[in-house]
This record gives C-alpha cells, sequence and structure tokens, in this order.
C-alpha cells in the first residue's frame, strides 16, 4: 500500500544521481528550478500527465508567455515573463516525470529539443519587439551615451539578431556533431567536452548566462518590472554574437583537427 | 544529380550546369575544394551586404553576387569529388557556410526594404495598398524568415540526427506512393530555402524593386516549411519504435 504512494520524496529520489552531475554546473536550474520543479510533477504525476504531454503544456506555455511579452503593456509583459520562467520549471518537470515513470523515450527526447529551440528562437525576437514598442527610461539612457542618435529600431534588429545566431551556432554545433558523430565518436566526445581553463569558463558562460536554463530567465523577469529591457536585449545581441563566433572558430579548428 | 534535376530545378540548370567551367578554371588554378567554399563564402557575405544597405545598382549588383554564390557553392562539391578529396572537414564548412548565407540572404531582403524604403513599390505607394505598411514591418518580416528558415533546418538536422542513431529505421524509409504528396514535396523543395527559385525571384525583385513583395512572400514560405517540417518530424517520430 505504501509502496505505491505518490509522494514528494519518491520524485526527488527519482532525480538521478548522473543528471544531478549533469545539472550542477547550471546554477539556476540545480539550486531552483529543480527544487521548485519537483511540486509540479507531483500535481502532474496525480492528475495523470505523462512526461510528453507535459513537454507540450511547457511549449505552450513559453509560446504565450513570449507572445504576452512581445504585444502587451507593462502589466502583460510581466505576466508573460513570469510565464517564460514557469516554462524553464515544466521543462524540468517533463524530466521529472519520464525519471519517476521510466518512461524515457526518443520522441520525448525529439519533442523536449524541439521546445528549447523554438522558446529560444522566439524569447529574443519577442523581447526585442517589445523594448521597441514601449518607451523606457534605459532607451534614454543608451540615448545619452551614444548622443542620441540611435533609432529605436535597432531594439528589433539587436533581438532578432540575438536569436537567429543563437539558432545558427546550434545548427552549426548540431552539423560538427551530425558530421563526425558517425567518424570517431570517442574522439569527437573528448573534443567537444574538454573543460579546461579558459574553454571551462567560457562552458559556464555559456551555460549560466546565455541559455535559456541559466540565470536569463529571472533576469529577463527583473528587466521588465524595472524597465531596462532595452539594455536586456543589446546585451545579449552581442553576448550571443561573441558566443557564435567562439564557438564556430573552436568547432572549425577542431573539424579540421580530427580529421588529421 | 537526377534527384536535384527534379527537386531544385534552378540550381541544376542556373549552378549545376555552368559550375562545370567555373570547377575546370578553378581546378588549372590549383584552388582546393574547402578553398573555394571560403571564397563563396566571402562572395555570400558580400552580396548579404550589398542588398542590405544597396541602392538600386548596388542591390542589382547583390542579387547577381548571389546568383555567383549560388554558382561557386556548387563548384566546391565538383572539385571535392573530382580531386577526390572530400572530406568530413569538407562537407561541415560547406553546410555552415550555406546556413550562415542563406539566412543572412533573407535577413538583408527585409533590411533593404526597411533601410531603403525607394527599393520597394510596396512602400513607396503604401497608400494605394489596402494595408498601409509600415516599414518596421519588414525588419521583422526579414529576420522572421531567416528565423523560420534556420528553425526548420536545425529541427529536420536534430530529427535525422536521432532517427540514424536510433537502431529501428527501416519506418522512416518507406517512401510514399501519393501522387500529390510527391508533387508537393517537389514544389516545397525548389522553393524552401535559396538554392530553388529564390535566386530569380531575387533578381527580379531587384530589377523592378519588389523587394517588399519578396520578403513578405519568403516570410510567408519559410513559416510555413517550419510548421510543416515541426508536424512532419514529430509525426514520425512518434512512429519510430524506440
Amino acid at each position: 500500500m505504501d509502496e505505491q504512494k505518490l509522494t514528494l520524496n519518491k520524485i526527488r529520489l527519482s532525480y538521478a544521481r548522473a543528471k544531478r552531475e549533469q545539472d550542477r554546473e547550471d546554477l539556476w536550474v540545480y539550486y531552483v528550478i529543480r527544487k521548485i520543479s519537483f511540486y509540479p510533477t507531483w500535481l502532474f504525476l496525480k492528475i495523470g500527465i505523462s512526461a510528453n504531454q507535459a513537454t507540450f503544456i511547457s511549449i505552450i506555455v513559453g509560446v504565450i508567455g513570449c507572445s504576452f511579452l512581445a504585444f502587451g503593456n507593462y502589466g502583460t509583459r510581466i505576466m508573460g515573463a513570469l510565464l517564460v520562467n514557469f516554462w524553464i520549471v515544466l521543462d524540468c518537470v517533463d524530466g521529472n516525470i519520464a525519471r519517476y515513470e521510466e518512461t524515457f523515450s526518443n520522441y520525448g527526447e525529439f519533442i523536449d529539443a524541439l521546445g528549447g529551440y523554438l522558446l529560444n528562437a522566439i524569447l529574443f525576437l519577442s523581447t526585442g519587439i517589445a523594448a521597441f514598442s514601449h518607451p523606457e527610461l534605459s532607451f534614454k539612457f543608451i540615448n545619452q551615451i551614444f548622443a542620441g542618435n540611435l533609432d529605436r529600431s535597432i531594439l528589433i534588429i539587436s533581438g532578432a539578431w540575438a536569436s537567429i545566431v543563437i539558432i545558427l551556432s546550434r545548427l552549426i554545433f548540431h552539423k560538427f556533431m551530425n558530421i563526425f558523430s558517425g567518424v570517431q565518436s570517442s574522439k569527437i566526445r573528448s573534443a567537444v567536452e574538454s573543460r579546461k581553463g579558459l574553454s571551462h569558463i567560457f562552458y559556464l558562460v555559456v551555460h549560466n548566462i546565455v541559455s535559456l536554463s541559466g540565470f536569463l530567465t529571472p533576469i529577463l523577469l527583473l528587466a521588465v518590472i524595472f524597465r531596462f529591457l532595452s539594455i536586456f536585449v543589446l546585451l545579449y545581441a552581442l553576448m550571443n554574437t561573441i558566443i557564435l563566433i567562439v564557438t564556430t572558430h573552436r568547432i572549425v579548428l577542431k573539424s579540421r583537427r580530427l580529421q588529421t | 544529380m537526377v534527384s536535384e534535376r527534379r527537386n531544385k530545378v534552378w540550381l541544376y540548370y542556373a549552378g549545376r550546369l555552368p559550375s562545370f567551367y567555373l570547377t575546370w578554371i578553378f581546378l588549372r588554378l590549383n584552388i582546393s575544394a574547402n578553398q573555394a567554399t571560403y571564397i563563396s563564402l566571402v562572395i555570400g557575405l558580400g552580396s548579404c551586404i550589398f542588398l542590405a544597405l544597396g541602392s538600386y545598382t548596388l542591390k542589382l549588383a547583390g542579387a547577381l553576387l548571389a546568383s555567383l554564390y549560388l554558382l561557386l557553392d556548387c563548384v566546391d562539391g565538383n572539385i571535392a569529388r573530382s580531386t577526390k578529396s572530400s572530406s568530413p572537414y569538407g562537407k561541415f564548412i560547406d553546410a555552415s557556410a550555406s546556413y550562415v548565407i542563406s539566412s543572412f540572404l533573407f535577413m538583408s531582403i527585409g533590411l533593404g526594404t526597411f533601410i531603403n524604403p525607394n527599393s520597394s513599390i510596396l512602400l513607396r505607394h503604401s497608400a494605394s495598398f489596402f494595408i498601409s505598411f509600415n516599414k518596421d514591418i519588414f525588419l521583422i518580416v526579414g529576420f522572421w524568415s531567416a528565423l523560420s528558415y534556420l528553425l526548420a533546418r536545425l529541427i529536420s538536422l536534430r530529427y535525422k540526427t536521432m532517427i540514424v542513431s536510433s537502431s529501428d529505421n527501416e519506418s522512416t524509409k518507406n517512401v510514399t506512393s501519393n501522387r500529390f504528396f510527391q508533387i508537393s514535396s517537389i514544389m516545397f523543395r525548389n522553393i524552401f530555402g535559396v538554392s530553388g527559385f529564390f535566386m530569380p525571384l531575387l533578381l527580379l525583385a531587384s530589377v523592378f524593386r519588389l523587394f517588399g513583395f519578396l520578403a513578405l512572400f519568403y516570410a510567408v514560405v519559410n513559416s510555413i516549411a517550419l510548421i510543416f517540417i515541426m508536424v512532419k518530424t514529430t509525426i514520425k517520430m512518434k512512429s519510430v519504435i524506440d
């Protein structure tokens, strides 16, 4: 009787050691989101929602959050930022359910990845549109720095650019994995996952600041509340561009080295 | 090559066939396949800059450069095949260059319409259309078509990688005999991406100042392609038994 009872502790126990190790470098997820995620996981399991259904719910929540961000007023934009934060929680929930019920599948992994790409693609774009269509204090501040020469359209350009660049770097990375994984799988693994010195620092920065599972979503919420979305957009456009250049450069070098 | 003639009509007749002559020149000059890829990347980027920032004449030059890019994109493959120097590294940089140039081309059409509204009849005579177009719209339109193109590519790449790695890939190889599906698939391959009818449309747009239309058209095409690929890969992935 007791064995069949669904408790939070059992869900926590199913959060396997391997996954915990993997999470440890995503500070925000490890210390905050994962802990919150056990509660909705419990609820979802109670209602009987499967891991894949949870993924679809998370995608819908994320897309609604982004559209609230892009096309709302101050209040709905805060709602949107909250929904995007909730998306991250739900993104952990589907994994929790799959681990608890041991229902892992390629299909589940695929739709999980698809949802992540989609959100990555539209989040910066909608943040750019939001910053463009709502005059803010921060834009005045930026314009003072640039001697008042900036057109507001630069915010749409930056937001969309940030989205494009991040998807492009993902695409190039996956093409690299796709082409080389069949050739020398052990070599490629060590080449990609080298965690020494500078590349380890780079890895940590990417995971905690630029990746959606890092501090990006809480910072977004703060940016919406305290009206510094324009700075947020410009900063992420810059950072994502650096990420694209650095990762592409590294991958090209590595692929040349792997060949010889 | 037979599939290319049907699936990418423009690429075959305006790219592949004339590319053999250029390949001959490149081989004489002793340019390697990878060097040809880098040259095509530079030419493609130049074309994007012209299209985005130029006025009428420069935009026309940009469109011509884009066609030259397509030609060069065939040349590197030709060199690799004829000198038997095909390599994973070459395949990788070729693919990456084409992702960059394709997305930048979509982006620069929208950006070009925004920066130089004269390049679009749609914006010049905005009042005579049912909707009056704001030039900021074209920014979003251009960027969105680049974004949806890349996203569609990323999702289908992820799908292919997972299908290959999963043991059971018999079910994905079933070729449908549905005539309608075949025709729509050929049409799709000829329109989607920049190696289809994008190039002749780009040339027409730059001659007749139709950049606004082209940007809108490709935003719609790429969005449909994105939805199509998302639905198709999800359904197929579900049907594969783990």
